[in-house]
């Protein structure tokens, strides 16, 4: 158990590290030299200083020359600058991040305390009306696109009846503290979060529904109805917490999909979270910006996929690791 | 049925298709899913005889004809003529002093008239679009073979057509835009999915094939590529330019239907993992059957193997993901193009139609309900289809 964990912690870090070179490489191939723009936004460069400017930031020199002297400088916590923003990288990063975590939770939260009771509630009644009904809905769920989603949200709730504001973080200049701030950020949350939980929850009544069907067919759980348990017990102490298991590993992987649907998210409801963050800094050519909010993204989604794999080997002694 | 046809029933064999058939039918929501896709896919094939019928082109813009609401009728304006006849002008300057000289001489023009052009030739073309609608005036245009000039001044009457379903922000018509976006969007999702379909075959039976070295090493690309975050991996990707990427760079000749290509490349080099997967686990499960191992020592090669022996028993489930995965790929290319990565206008797509409508929900809500719910029915639909092939075709659900 111990090695495995190690091995995995190893595997992650190799993973993140390609991952940062790929995406240095790729970045380097946008369209658009920061210092081009930077010459083209004042016409009193010359050639010269272009050139000398070149040599200053290092972008004469070969891209692994480069990307070496950008991971010197990121293990060290120099993340530099951002170029649109105009403030170090790494403070920028840190409230964005907050915010970007504040969204994901209480979309998860909110979509595991509706999805996984209507999951088990269709799956105990397999069949009827309501199943065949939640089925659909949460088919409905997966394939509408978040996006249209915000969009139909906005239109309804912000255009049509206005509740909720259309988008941002919070109210700009308000000067809020204490219970007034909390209740204006909830204010500017609900649609961002509507429209990230309505995937979410589909997903996790589809997966609940079906893992809790397989353990009620278990032989164990004919065994307990055989002792003369009561049928809530069964199904809260022996169905439920082992219909859970294959749940909690699809928990973990779902930030992968939150953290990707983030982006759109985010960039939508202008909220203002790391999603936003990769978005803006690569239509921007925010170099500094996109690198940094990349790897944070990619490292958070790795770390929780380490963290799926360590749980799911807790929960389930079964399952052998070599 | 009556208990004599259950037992002809079972003692008749039936084959595989009639099964998978039979089982499919029962699904409503997948026959409605299929029929659903069937009549978009005509109507996507069918878009220029739509375009034709309708009188309507999907990139014709017209600033007078901004947001207008459904069936309401275009308006003309004079200076939209004066535009054109310039137009015309620059087009045809070569032949201009021809046509001049024809008009002159066919006695449309007054000898006043010809006096005030005073032998310009582009004054005299300005001076017959000015006089286009008096009495008798178009018949002695079209007796006086002048029809290339004719067509500006009398533009065809499909072009004061109504839009069916309005105008977007530059005056396009939106359900001709739709239609072709149909194209787009299925093209798009049909290649990806079956493209990335063909390269999860071919990893996943190689790494079950071969096993060893070969199924770690491929398995453990597949996973870790699993574990990302598309979106943001694909924004990078689609915001990169791909003639300066090394290899492929050189297949990506410029040209309108670039960016299709390329969101079909960039889909699919991150959507083959699930069948990758999926192939590989019935790969494993063939691998050792009888007849497998019969046909190796009848000393059947690698290839063979895989291709006549193991490769049949894994389309059953390639077909199912191939079918999710269109919806997949429709979806992520509408949030490619929806962020502006993806298909680049003029090209209409779905996802694309939809980018401006967001800032323009006040003035023309039609603009973002119409393109994003037809993503959403296609998208549901193949959803479904796929759910009812894999109930068909799956052994533990056959009922019979």
């Amino acid at each position: 158990m111990g090695s495995f964990i190690l091995r995995r912690i190893f595997q992650t870090l190799v993973v993140t590290f390609i991952l940062s070179f790929c995406c240095y490489y790729l970045l380097t191939l946008m369209p658009g030299d920061p210092i081009d723009i930077l010459i083209s936004s004042n016409p009193n460069f010359t050639i010269e200083d272009a050139e000398r400017l070149k040599r200053l930031y290092g972008a004469d020199k070969s891209v692994m020359e480069r990307y070496a002297n950008w991971l010197s400088s990121a293990v060290k916590g120099n993340f530099g600058y951002s170029r649109v923003y105009r403030v170090p990288v790494a403070d920028l990063i840190g409230p964005r991040l907050m915010n970007t975590f504040i969204l994901s939770m209480a979309a998860l939260s909110l979509s595991l305390s509706i999805g996984i009771p209507i999951g088990v509630l269709v799956a105990l009644r397999k069949g009827s009306k309501v199943d065949y009904s939640v089925n659909f809905l949460s088919f409905a769920g997966i394939s509408i696109p978040s996006f249209f989603l915000g969009i139909l949200l906005i239109l309804c709730f912000s255009v049509y009846w206005k509740v909720f504001p259309a988008g941002g973080t919070e109210t700009i200049d308000a000067n809020l503290h204490g219970f007034a701030y909390v209740l204006d950020r909830l204010k500017y949350l609900v649609l961002p979060v509507l429209s990230l939980t309505a995937m979410q929850t589909a997903y996790y009544i589809r997966y609940t529904r079906s893992s809790m069907i397989d353990t009620m067919h278990m032989d164990f759980i004919k065994t307990a109805r055989a002792k003369g348990l009561r049928n809530s017990i069964v199904i809260a102490r022996h169905g439920l917490r082992n219909a859970l298991i294959p749940v909690v590993t699809i928990v973990a992987l779902s930030l992968s999909t939150l953290f990707s649907g983030a982006v759109i998210t985010e960039t939508l409801f202008s909220y203002q979270g790391v999603g936003k963050l990769v978005f803006d800094s690569i239509s921007g050519n925010d170099f500094n910006v996109a690198m940094v909010s990349f790897i944070i993204t990619i490292g958070m989604v790795l770390v929780m996929n380490l963290a799926a794999d360590i749980l799911y080997a807790y929960l389930d002694p079964r399952i052998e690791y070599k | 049925m009556s208990e004599e046809e259950l037992q002809s029933s079972e003692s008749q064999a039936q084959p595989m298709w009639r099964i998978v058939l039979v089982q499919f039918l029962e699904h409503k929501a997948g026959v409605v899913g299929i029929g659903l896709i069937a009549a978009l896919a005509l109507i996507a094939l069918f878009a220029p005889v739509f375009s034709m019928i309708l009188g309507q082109e999907p990139n014709i813009s017209s600033i007078q004809n901004r947001y207008l609401a459904p069936f309401e009728k275009p308006a003309t304006v004079a200076v939209d003529m004066e535009i054109e006849v310039e137009n015309f002008i620059e087009e045809n300057e070569d032949t201009l002093e021809g046509l001049a000289d024809r008009i002159l001489k066919s006695d449309i023009l007054s000898s006043s008239e010809v006096r005030e052009a005073g032998g310009d030739p582009e004054e005299v073309l300005f001076i017959l679009m000015e006089k286009r609608n008096e009495e008798g005036v178009r018949e002695k245009v079209s007796n006086n073979d002048l029809s290339d000039f004719e067509s500006v001044i009398y533009p065809p009457k499909t072009a004061g057509r109504p839009h069916i379903l309005g105008t977007d922000e530059v005056g396009r018509d939106i359900l001709i835009r739709l239609i072709y976006g149909t194209r787009i969007s299925l093209t798009v999702g049909l290649a990806v999915a079956i493209l990335s379909g063909l390269i999860g075959l071919l990893i996943g039976s190689l790494a079950g094939y071969y096993g060893g070295v070969w199924d770690g090493m491929l398995m453990r690309v597949t996973d870790s590529m699993l574990a990302l975050p598309l979106i943001p991996v694909l924004i990078i990707l689609a915001a990169i330019d791909f003639n300066s990427l090394p290899l492929i760079g050189g297949f990506f000749i410029g040209g309108s239907s670039e960016s299709v290509a390329k969101i079909i490349v960039i889909l699919c080099s991150f959507s083959w993992m699930t069948a990758a997967r999926l192939v590989r686990g019935s790969v494993l499960t063939v691998r050792n059957r009888e007849y497998v191992l019969a046909a190796k020592t009848m000393g059947a090669r690698d290839f063979r193997m895989i291709i006549q022996h193991i490769t049949p028993n894994v389309v059953a489930p390639l077909l199912v993901a191939i079918t999710l995965g269109v919806g997949n790929a429709i979806l992520f290319e509408s949030a490619l193009s929806f962020l502006g990565l993806g298909i680049q206008p003029p090209i209409a797509s779905w996802g694309n139609m939809l980018t401006n409508a967001q800032e323009l929900i006040h003035e023309a809500p039609l603009l973002a309900i119409l393109p994003g719910s037809l993503i959403f029915i296609v998208v549901i639909c193949f959803n479904f289809v796929g759910d009812a092939l894999q109930g068909a075709i799956d052994p533990k659900s056959i009922k019979r």
